[in-house]
């Protein structure tokens, strides 16, 4: 039934969470297969999404997830209405497919922090994720449009605005420089609205006296050539100070 | 009005009308004998001042006597009677008792018949008053206890608490997201009214400043009154029951038409449904959710940064916004002149414009226009303080 050129998704839960990532998921042009014990959830939602691939069982039995294709999936995305069921269903397919991208939901921290440690990717709080959106609706709707555009929109080209994430190469501004001596704004245009730390903390807004090291990620807005302008600047100051010693 | 009938539908107040019953069954029986022991003396004193009116020149003596048996018969009046009936009742139902008065009062002059039918209601009586007693005393204490009263005037005061507030948020379901809601919005410093079926807020919103809880017990309407929804500046519906929202929604627009109202949608139509009753916009949580898992995958660093930021505590940093108002002395004055990076730090990354359209890394030269809105990284503090720098040339010039 799918599509054997594209990459394929397995979602585990065919509720209203996993219709949604599998409509997702198709506009992304990836091939999907939901799996759920309830054949009606199944059929419902071949009804609104005819291309998706469906398999009746149980997600936490093995058998089942081969048969959906687990061993040859690029992702699994753990969506089961308890966090428990999906702790121990990306275990599973974690011991099947070391390596495996998985994505889960989580309703609080405890639950997230095993996932993580099973070695799942990323956990999604779903009451955050709709309390988070309902306010930014609230109080700041341009944020939301602008949100909108950057991290969800399906659009792709040159100048569509992403978020970009350049790490500061091992030869490049030495330690203990200054964004402020990158001079990162005036070169490139770029505002750098957030510095991670190698170490995982995070400096949001940084002050022109804010200084950097190299495996510091800067973080910005812009276009991708603005993010090659950023790393082609890191790497020419690495060159200048390299052809001055 | 609804506290009256509060106190009309308890138990208490069965309790409280139970012992009006018992105090009035007392009253009447110590009457009774109170009465008949008047009814004998009265006979004989009219007896004795009849015949003393028979003799044609009394006696200074048998005068004074006359005066003395008038004096008599003035004093014992019906309310002397009732004041010393409702005293021997409240002793007996309260368990004080200090003396049988009645006994002492019109014992003398009762025959046996009459002794005996004395001693059988005082017993009966005495039983009867302490079962009612008992009663009265378990309800009140539970009452306290249950603090319906404390409620109600709790109640009371934060209906009036909320009669000030204007331009605040109201949030209809406060548990799980609402509760994400209810610490955005009071973050960002608006006064929120959360309203509830459960009688206690969800305890991270509990000793909140700016935060009101009401649970309901009244109608959706009533409680969109009772939160002031006339004088809000927001609502915020994400009921479990779709359709609920989608009728609260629609009082609420009909109460308030300029209100910001944003409601839960649950898939389907339900979203072009909402718009239909009146909501700015919604939000399908499944969606939402979705969107955030796939995005992890495609593009799959910008939510991780949004949700770090939020879950981070040592900073109060969110994504936003400022928007150009119409009559900003800023308009028509470029970036580079206003200088706000170097003047209050906030170092804007974006700017939407009323277009929809958005200018990622506005330059100096970026000459400002109402309806603009700039978007950066930072706490209130420094939102408010961009607000003053951009809106100080009203007074001074730029």
């Amino acid at each position: 039934m799918t599509d054997s050129t594209k990459s394929l998704c397995v979602i585990c839960g065919a509720g209203e969470t996993g219709l949604a990532v599998a409509v997702e998921l198709t506009a992304q042009g990836f091939a999907v297969t939901l799996v759920d014990r309830e054949v009606d959830a199944l059929e419902a939602a071949v009804a609104q999404l005819p291309g998706v691939g469906t398999v009746e069982g149980n997600c936490l039995s093995d058998a089942v997830l081969k048969e959906a294709g687990l061993d040859c999936a690029e992702a699994l995305f753990a969506v089961l209405p308890d966090d428990r069921s999906n702790v121990f269903l990306s275990l599973s397919a974690v011991r099947m497919r070391p390596g495996l991208k998985i994505y889960s939901i989580a309703s609080d921290s405890a639950a997230a922090d095993k996932l993580l440690r099973v070695g799942v990717r990323r956990t999604v709080n779903p009451n955050s994720a709709e309390g988070l959106c309902i306010s930014n609706q609230m109080i700041r709707p341009a944020v939301a449009a602008f949100l909108d555009k950057v991290a969800y929109s399906a659009e792709d080209g040159d100048d569509v605005v992403r978020y970009l994430n350049v790490a500061m190469p091992g030869d490049g501004p030495p330690s203990g420089t200054t964004l402020g001596e990158l001079r990162m704004t005036e070169l490139t245009g770029v505002v750098v609205v957030a510095v991670r730390r190698k170490s995982g903390g995070m400096v949001y807004s940084p002050a022109a006296e804010v200084r950097v090291a190299p495996g510091d990620h800067l973080i910005a807005f812009g276009t991708g050539a603005d993010g090659e302008r950023i790393a082609r600047l890191l790497a020419a100051d690495s060159d200048r100070r390299g052809s001055r010693s | 009005m609804r506290g009256l009938s509060i106190l009309f539908t308890s138990k208490i107040a069965v309790a409280f009308t139970m012992l009006l019953i018992v105090m009035v069954i007392g009253i009447a029986g110590f009457m009774t004998f109170t009465t008949h022991r008047t009814d004998i003396v009265q006979a004989g004193l009219r007896e004795r001042l009849q015949q003393l009116q028979l003799i044609d020149s009394p006696t200074e003596e048998q005068l004074s006597q006359k005066a003395d048996m008038e004096m008599q018969l003035e004093a014992d009046t019906f309310v002397g009677r009732l004041l010393l009936s409702s005293y021997m009742t409240a002793i007996t139902i309260t368990t004080v008792g200090f003396d049988d008065v009645i006994r002492d009062y019109a014992y003398d002059f009762m025959d046996n018949s009459w002794r005996r039918a004395y001693n059988i209601w005082v017993t009966l009586f005495v039983i009867l008053a302490y079962l009612a007693i008992l009663y009265v005393n378990a309800n009140f204490v539970a009452y306290l206890v249950g603090a319906r009263l404390t409620e109600a005037m709790r109640r009371r005061s934060l209906l009036r608490s909320i009669r000030k507030l204007r331009n605040h948020c109201v949030v209809f379901g406060c548990a799980d997201a609402g509760s994400v809601v209810v610490l955005e919005l009071l973050r960002a410093g608006i006064p929120v009214v959360g309203v509830d079926s459960a009688s206690a807020p969800p305890p991270e919103l509990s000793r909140n400043r700016g935060f009101i809880y009401l649970s309901q017990d009244r109608p959706d309407e009533d409680m969109l009154s009772d939160a002031g929804v006339e004088r809000a500046g927001g609502l915020v519906t994400m009921l479990t029951d779709a359709s609920r929202n989608l009728y609260v929604t629609l009082s609420a627009r009909l109460m308030n038409p300029h209100l910001r109202i944003i409601a839960r949608a649950t898939g389907g139509d339900s979203e072009s449904k909402l718009a239909l009753a009146g909501a700015t916009a919604s939000v399908t949580p499944s969606m939402t959710v979705g969107r955030y898992l796939v995005s992890e995958m495609v593009r799959s660093e910008t939510v991780d940064f949004l949700e770090r930021m939020i879950s981070d505590s040592t900073h109060n940093c969110r994504m936003e916004q400022y928007a150009i108002s119409e009559g900003c002395p800023s308009v028509g004055h470029a970036l580079g002149e206003l200088q706000p990076g170097r003047k209050t730090g906030v170092r804007i990354f974006a700017i939407m414009h009323s277009s929809g359209r958005i200018t990622c890394n506005p330059g100096a030269d970026h000459v400002l226009k109402a309806r603009d809105i700039l978007l950066f990284i930072d706490s209130p503090d420094r939102l408010a303080a961009l607000a003053r720098l951009l809106e100080r040339g009203r007074r001074t010039g730029i």
